[in-house]
């Protein structure tokens, strides 16, 4: 059995449906295959949307959307040995323009397909593309575990795992320093004491990021975000680094889970669901093809993910956009050949969020490479701290003499300026 | 929290056949068998001579496939598999 559509999508995840959703808006005829029971099974978001690039698409979804809580603060925490520092900014005056929300993906994702469906596009669940079709060397549709799909354009949005790009050539597999696996719980209770424990009012929501001695000799960090009635809380590591120090995710997870700074939190939840997924870390160097004859590559597929801000989500739903955007003009030109296609590589580029990932390539790398940055600043700022704060009968004169003597037993002057200077030129 | 009460609160799709495969003669002579460290759902085990695979408890993140190059793995049959209730 052989059905056609104008262009197919492979995943219902963001990015694959705000290209869906563009497209059927358009009035044509796009089909969804999605490989779990229905959109969000399989999909795992570490949990905060940041709503610019979806209200792009649907302006003040917000509004309608199945969403947690509303992103009011963000912090850091620097995690010592027993001790830790938390940085934290809150602006409790949002409501009109927010910057973020908590989601759950089996919930979300269910909605937001619900809006292309309504758009027009069709969704075939429960069905696996086995691989891309091609004639010529021009992708033609897909073969799926339930038959063939022909498509003037295909729309991969396979998400982390990019077998079909690899099968296609238009990606290698990824090396295990170009991808992180992150491990999550969700922690269920009750919506009152949620708010009590993080000083939050009904419906607004915290984000908190923490780095430092636990994830030593790790490229990675830890995170907990406020949901309704339940707490999202995990890592994210590279692979590389995890191998490296043969740490097994689930152990570290229920270290991370004691932490002084972590506890207090979480105490009396009861775990209600234990998660895991990769994250594409590759960053812009190591980016597949993004396009060939018949072909867009969206998503975590297309390596969106920027560590430094957490974001990925919304980048595949800015993708999912200008994918959906150029596969119109190539519909309304009948030319679906890589000259056509091409567009997509050149407006995702001129982006913010191509900018910023271009900008920051290497830094992962140089933490790689110098891994004693995740706990060292955090481990020297503690004792700083602590020493500052003490009341021990020394002055303060005395005291500033041995944090200084502290500090740079951490890390040498030298070094700390190297550092300084590859994390300015990277993220200014 | 141990980690097989975690992998109970999960809910599955069994499929009958496996969807990994690993390369027995490069299992046995391995040296590092990463795969017991870096699966999150602790999918393999070994027991000499041999690595057992429990796929039906994968939960689909792929680490396994980028850690190691002797195991093949794709995604189960449609509809089968890893089903979220939170995600």
């Amino acid at each position: 059995m052989t059905e056609r559509f104008d262009v197919v999508v492979v995943g219902a995840g963001p990015a694959g449906v705000t290209a869906a959703y563009v497209i059927a808006k358009n009035n044509t005829n796009v089909a969804v295959i999605e490989r779990g029971e229905f959109p969000g099974s399989k999909n795992v978001i570490g949990g905060v949307l940041y709503v610019k690039t979806l209200n792009d698409v649907l302006p003040g979804f917000w509004s309608e959307a199945p969403l947690e809580r509303k992103i009011v603060q963000h912090s850091y925490c620097l995690m010592g040995r027993g001790e830790h520092t938390l940085v934290s900014y809150k602006c409790a005056e949002q409501s009109d323009s927010p910057n973020g929300y908590t989601i759950l993906r089996s919930k979300f994702d269910k909605w937001y397909c619900k809006k292309a469906q309504e758009a027009g596009a069709t969704l075939i669940t429960k069905t696996n593309v086995t691989e891309l079709l091609s004639d010529s060397g021009k992708i033609v549709g897909v073969r799926t575990d339930r038959g063939d799909l022909t498509a003037d354009l295909v729309v991969v949005a396979e998400g982390a795992n990019t077998m079909l790009c690899e099968k296609a050539g238009l990606a290698t597999k990824p090396r295990p320093s170009q991808m992180a696996v992150a491990v999550k719980e969700i922690v269920s209770l009750p919506s009152d004491r949620i708010q009590e424990r993080f000083a939050l009012e009904e419906g607004e929501g915290t984000a908190i990021h923490y780095i430092g001695a636990l994830f030593e000799g790790l490229v990675g960090f830890g995170f907990l975000y406020a949901n309704k009635e339940s707490l999202s809380v995990g890592f994210g590591a590279i692979i590389s680094t995890m191998m490296k120090s043969r740490t097994r995710p689930y152990d570290l997870m229920e270290k991370f889970k004691q932490e002084p700074s972590v506890e207090p939190f979480l105490r009396d939840g009861v775990v209600k669901e234990y998660q895991a997924h990769m994250i594409p870390e590759a960053g812009y160097t190591g980016m597949p093809g993004l396009y060939s004859d018949g072909v867009l590559v969206v998503g975590d597929s297309a390596m969106l993910a920027n560590p430094v801000t957490g974001e990925g989500a919304d980048l595949a739903i800015l993708s999912g956009r200008l994918a959906g955007e150029v596969a119109i003009q190539a519909h309304r030109t009948r030319d679906f050949t890589s000259r056509t296609l091409a567009q997509y590589q050149r407006l995702l580029s001129d982006s913010f969020a191509l900018r910023d990932m271009k900008k920051q390539s290497g830094l992962l790398k140089y933490i790689e490479e110098n891994p004693e940055i995740m706990s060292s600043y955090s481990d020297a700022l503690n004792t700083a701290l602590g020493n500052w704060f003490k009341v021990d009968g020394s002055t303060r004169a005395e005291k500033v003499r041995r944090i200084r003597s502290i500090v740079t037993s951490k890390r040498k002057i030298t070094r700390m300026m190297k550092d300084i200077y590859v994390f300015g030129r990277k993220l200014m | 929290m141990r980690l097989e009460e975690k992998l109970y609160l999960l809910r599955h799709v069994v499929d009958e056949k496996s969807h990994i495969k690993v390369d027995e003669e490069a299992c046995a002579r391995c040296a590092s068998r990463i795969c017991l460290d870096v699966c999150p759902a602790n999918v393999y085990s070994y027991v000499e001579p041999k690595v057992f695979v429990a796929y039906e408890n994968c939960v689909e993140c792929g680490t396994c496939r980028i850690a190691c190059p002797f195991i093949e793995w794709v995604n189960p049959r449609g509809g089968a598999g890893i089903s979220y209730r939170y995600g």
